[in-house]
C-alpha cells in the first residue's frame, strides 16, 4: 500500500514537474555578446582587454585559440593580453546560455610605418578621428559610430610612407564587419609600390569578407606583397553590396582601422 | 531469495528515485524568467498570438495599438494582411489590408467616439486614415509646399500624432526629417526639425506622439532614433528639451498613464545586432526598467543602456494593454508575431 502511495506522489511529482510553463525561462534565454576590445593591437605586457558594458553579474570566458587555454574572470578583473593570437571571448552566467563568442585578434608589432594619409577629397562622413586612427596601433571601438573608423563607400586613396625603402612581406587591413549597417568589407584594391630609386610597381586585388549579416567584429585583411617599397598608394573602390544584401546593387561602406606592415 | 514482483517494485522505487534530482533540476530551470526592474517586471509569452503563418502572414511587425473595446490591432508590412486584429487572449479576431507595402506608422484616434486608424506608408509616400474595418476616410501625400517634398520620395512618414482638435503631426522618420502638421482636413499648417544635428534637429526622426498627462499643456514627444533621443517640443514646434538615452535607438514613444514606453530597435555596446529591448520612463523622465537590458555608469556620469539578455530581435514598438501587460511587435525577425510580456 505505502509503495502504491508512493507511486502515486510520484506521478503527479513528474506531471506536475514536466508541465511546461508556457513562459520563457532562464535557460532557454542566451546572454548578449559582449562589445570587447584591447588597449592596443599588439601583443604586449600593458595590453589590456576592456569591456566596458559587461553586466556585472555576467563573468567572462576567454580561450586563447592557439594555446587552448580558457579562464573564467570576474567583470572588474583586469585581463592582460600578452601573447599574440586569437582571443574568443564570451559572456557566462549560471542558469542563462552562454552567449555568442566574439573574437579578438591580437597581433605581433609590425614594420614602422612613418605617415599614413588620407588623399581623397573631400573627406568622408565618417572621419571623426582622421587618419591618424589608421595606424595609431589601437582597435577601433566594434561601433562604427566610434571615432577610430574612417569609413566611405566612395572611391578613395591612401598613402603609406615609409622611413626609407623596406621589404614588405604583407600588408593587413583592419576593417568593420557590419552588414545591417551596409558596412561590407567588399572592394577592389590597387597597390602602387614605390620605391627608392622611383621605379613604380601595381598590384591589384580584390577582398571581400563573408559572414553572418547579423553579426559585426573586426576583420583584417592581408594582402600578400613580397616586394621592397619606399611608399605604398592603396586606391579603395567598394564594390556593390552582394546579392543577398538588401542594399544589393548600392555601394558597400568600407571602415578602416589599421594598416600594419610585415 | 526475492520474487520477480518484488524486484520490480524495487526497482520501479529506485528508478523513480533517481529521477528525483533530474526532475529537481527541470522545475528550477522551468520557472519563468522575470525581466525588468522595481514595479516594471514582466514574465514572457512567446507563443501568444502566433498564427498560421500560411494563412495570416506577417514580414516586419511594425506597431500594434489597443482599441476600447480591448482588441489589439497590429500593423505589419505584408500585403496579404496589412493588419491583423487579436483578441486579448491572442486569437485572431479578423485580418484586412493588402495595399501598405511600407505600412509602419499605427496610431489610433477618438474621433467625436468612433475610433479611427492612421496608417503610414514610406514606400507610397503616404499617410491613410482609415476605419477600424479598412476603410479609406482620408489620404495625405506630400506636402508640396515644401521644397524637400517636390520629389515625393524625399516623404517616407514613419509615425503620426492626432491633436485633440483632429489635426496631424507627421514624422517623416526615412525622409526628409520634417515634422509636418496638418490641419483635419489635411492642409499643411506648419513645419519644423529637419535632417541635422541641431537640438531642433532629427537623425532618424521616427516615433511622435502627444503628452498630455498631468493636466499640463499638451507636448509633442519625438523620438530621434540614431541620436538615442527623446525630443519634446510644443504644438507649435518649438524645441523644448532633449531627453538623452545612451545607448538605446529608440522607435516611438508610447504614453501609458503616467509613464512613457519605448522599444529600442538596438543598442550599442553590445557584439550582437539584434540587440534590443524595452524602455519605461516615468512621469519625471527617469529610467524605471528597461526589460531585457542593464545599464552601465560611464566615466561622464551618464547611463548608457544596453542589452543584456537576447530576449528581442529588433523590437519595433510596444503596446500596453489597460492590465499593464506588453506587446511587442518586431522588426526583421524572421516573419514572427509580437511577444506578450505578461506584467507581475
Amino acid at each position: 500500500m505505502k509503495k502504491v502511495v508512493l507511486f502515486i506522489f510520484l506521478g503527479f511529482f513528474c506531471v506536475a514537474c514536466k508541465q511546461k510553463s508556457k513562459y520563457i525561462h532562464a535557460g532557454a534565454v542566451q546572454l548578449s555578446t559582449p562589445s570587447v576590445n584591447s588597449s592596443s593591437i599588439f601583443a604586449t605586457e600593458k595590453n589590456y582587454l576592456e569591456a566596458p558594458y559587461l553586466n556585472p553579474s555576467h563573468q567572462l570566458e576567454i580561450i586563447h585559440k592557439e594555446s587552448k587555454t580558457k579562464k573564467i574572470y570576474e567583470s572588474q578583473e583586469k585581463i592582460s593580453l600578452s601573447q599574440t593570437g586569437t582571443y574568443q571571448i564570451r559572456s557566462v552566467a549560471s542558469s542563462f546560455k552562454a552567449s555568442e563568442p566574439i573574437e579578438l585578434k591580437v597581433l605581433p608589432p609590425g614594420k614602422k610605418i612613418a605617415s599614413v594619409i588620407w588623399d581623397s577629397n573631400p573627406k568622408p562622413k565618417y572621419f571623426k578621428g582622421g587618419d591618424k586612427v589608421l595606424n595609431d596601433g589601437k582597435n577601433a571601438e566594434i561601433s562604427f559610430h566610434s571615432n577610430g573608423w574612417a569609413g566611405s563607400n566612395e572611391f578613395f586613396r591612401l598613402a603609406l610612407k615609409m622611413d626609407g625603402e623596406m621589404k614588405i612581406d604583407s600588408l593587413l587591413i583592419g576593417t568593420l564587419f557590419n552588414p545591417s549597417a551596409w558596412i561590407y568589407p567588399t572592394a577592389s584594391i590597387k597597390l602602387i609600390i614605390e620605391k627608392a630609386n622611383g621605379d613604380l610597381l601595381e598590384k591589384k586585388f580584390e577582398i571581400k569578407v563573408a559572414g553572418d549579416m547579423n553579426e559585426q567584429w573586426h576583420e583584417y585583411v592581408t594582402l600578400n606583397l613580397n616586394e621592397s617599397a619606399e611608399r605604398i598608394q592603396m586606391e579603395i573602390l567598394p564594390n556593390e553590396l552582394p546579392e543577398q544584401h538588401p542594399g544589393a546593387g548600392t555601394p558597400s561602406w568600407i571602415f578602416l582601422d589599421e594598416l600594419i606592415i610585415y | 531469495m526475492r520474487s520477480r514482483r518484488e524486484f520490480l517494485n524495487t526497482s520501479m522505487v529506485l528508478g523513480a528515485s533517481a529521477l528525483i534530482p533530474n526532475l529537481f533540476w527541470q522545475c528550477e530551470h522551468s520557472e519563468a524568467l522575470i525581466i525588468g526592474h522595481g514595479d516594471f517586471k514582466y514574465k514572457i509569452d512567446p507563443q501568444w498570438g502566433v498564427l498560421n503563418a500560411s494563412k495570416t502572414p506577417v514580414k516586419d511587425c511594425h506597431e500594434m495599438v489597443q482599441t476600447k473595446n480591448g482588441d489589439l490591432y497590429l500593423l505589419t508590412n505584408h500585403t496579404q494582411n496589412n493588419i491583423l486584429v487579436y483578441t486579448l487572449d491572442g486569437k485572431l479576431k479578423k485580418s484586412w489590408g493588402t495595399q501598405f507595402p511600407g505600412a509602419h506608422g499605427l496610431t489610433l484616434f477618438d474621433e467625436n467616439g468612433t475610433e479611427v486608424l492612421w496608417i503610414t506608408d514610406y514606400e507610397r509616400n503616404q499617410i491613410f486614415k482609415t476605419s477600424l474595418d479598412g476603410e479609406i476616410l482620408m489620404t495625405i501625400d506630400a506636402p508640396q509646399d515644401i521644397d524637400t517634398y517636390k520629389d515625393k520620395k524625399n516623404f517616407k512618414p514613419t509615425e503620426t500624432a492626432i491633436a485633440p482638435d483632429g489635426s496631424i503631426y507627421i514624422a517623416d522618420g526615412y525622409g526628409a526629417q520634417w515634422i509636418t502638421h496638418f490641419d483635419s482636413k489635411g492642409h499643411l499648417v506648419n513645419f519644423f526639425g529637419g535632417y541635422g544635428t541641431g537640438k531642433d534637429q532629427f537623425q532618424n526622426a521616427h516615433g511622435i506622439c502627444l503628452d498630455q498627462r498631468f493636466g499640463k499643456t499638451p507636448t509633442l514627444l519625438i523620438t530621434a532614433r540614431e541620436q538615442q533621443a527623446v525630443k519634446r517640443f510644443s504644438l507649435e514646434g518649438t524645441h523644448l528639451n532633449t531627453i538623452s538615452l545612451p545607448g538605446a535607438n529608440i522607435c516611438r514613444p508610447v504614453i501609458h498613464n503616467d509613464n512613457c514606453y519605448f522599444s529600442v530597435l538596438k543598442s550599442s555596446g553590445v557584439g550582437n545586432e539584434d540587440s534590443g529591448f524595452v524602455l519605461i520612463m516615468n512621469e519625471n523622465d527617469e529610467v524605471v526598467s528597461c526589460p531585457g537590458a542593464t545599464f552601465t555608469n560611464t566615466p561622464n556620469g551618464e547611463k548608457q543602456y544596453h542589452q543584456s539578455l537576447r530576449v528581442f530581435k529588433y523590437p519595433h514598438d510596444v503596446c500596453i494593454d489597460k492590465d499593464e501587460n506588453v506587446y511587442v511587435p518586431q522588426w526583421n525577425s524572421g516573419n514572427t508575431y509580437p511577444i506578450k510580456l505578461e506584467r507581475v
